[in-house]
């Protein structure tokens, strides 16, 4: 397993890409990685927004590598939060009417192959699955 | 994020290119809000040298149309590619506004 801790910024967001970009690429070196480290970023966002109200404390993203696909856990000590039960946003809407938010959740659970949270230890864990695919050209 | 707007055949292309994320979206909202200001209702986005793009992109970008749509006015987008071309799908924005394969098609409709 490889581990990355970093402080809950956003300014660790390019450590963090690229913690998980090497894996993807370890494992499939043809691999498109834009989506997923999109989605990785999405999730990172609302831990780094969200989970700490009270001063900063860090983000820890460990990675392994199992069965052709890179198993993905993010973990923060901060305030309970389960993405997993975001409310879905309005894609059928016009732009008037279209709510702002809640985008990032939905393209994440879009892009990972799974998506579980549980709490423990008054940690939030969120373990995500992605399976590597080719360039799309 | 690099970004370059200006005015071109009645309209005001704003071509962005680089990444555009959390830190950075937020100054294609303001720069767009700048012309919105002083007038203009015609806006094309040029995406094709945009390479990276995401949440918080498409929320400076449904803002920015929710107040173009509001002053009767429209937003086109042009260059759709690579992953930026999937998030749009995904999310739905392909179907929510007018998409041109080139900038000139956007500039000739």
């Amino acid at each position: 397993m490889a581990s990355l801790r970093l402080p809950a910024a956003l300014s660790s967001i390019p450590g963090f890409r690229e913690h998980v970009r090497n894996d993807v690429l370890g494992l499939a070196p043809n691999a498109d990685t834009g989506m997923l480290e999109m989605a990785l970023e999405e999730l990172l966002v609302n831990v780094v927004n969200y989970a700490y109200p009270q001063g900063s404390e860090d983000i820890e993203v460990d990675t392994t590598t199992q069965e052709g696909a890179v198993h993905i856990a993010i973990i923060d000590t901060g305030i309970a939060y389960d993405p997993t039960q975001a409310s879905l946003p309005d894609l059928e809407a016009g732009i008037e009417d279209r709510p702002i938010g809640g985008l990032g959740v939905f393209l994440a659970k879009k892009v990972f192959a799974s998506m579980s949270y549980h709490r423990a230890h008054d940690r939030n864990i969120l373990e995500l699955r992605y399976i590597p695919r080719a360039t799309a050209t | 994020m690099k970004l370059n707007v200006e005015a071109q055949q009645g309209k005001v292309v704003a071509k962005i290119g680089g990444s555009m994320d959390t830190v950075s979206a937020p100054k294609f909202q303001e720069e767009l809000e700048t012309w919105i200001a002083k007038g203009d209702r015609a806006f094309v986005v040029d995406v094709s040298e945009l390479e990276y793009i995401t949440s918080a992109g498409l929320r400076s970008i449904l803002a920015i149309a929710k107040k173009i749509k509001a002053d009767q006015g429209t937003i086109s987008f042009c260059g759709l590619d690579g992953m930026v071309k999937e998030v749009f799908e995904m999310s739905f924005f392909t179907q929510m506004f007018p998409i041109h394969t080139s900038l000139d098609e956007a500039l000739g409709s």
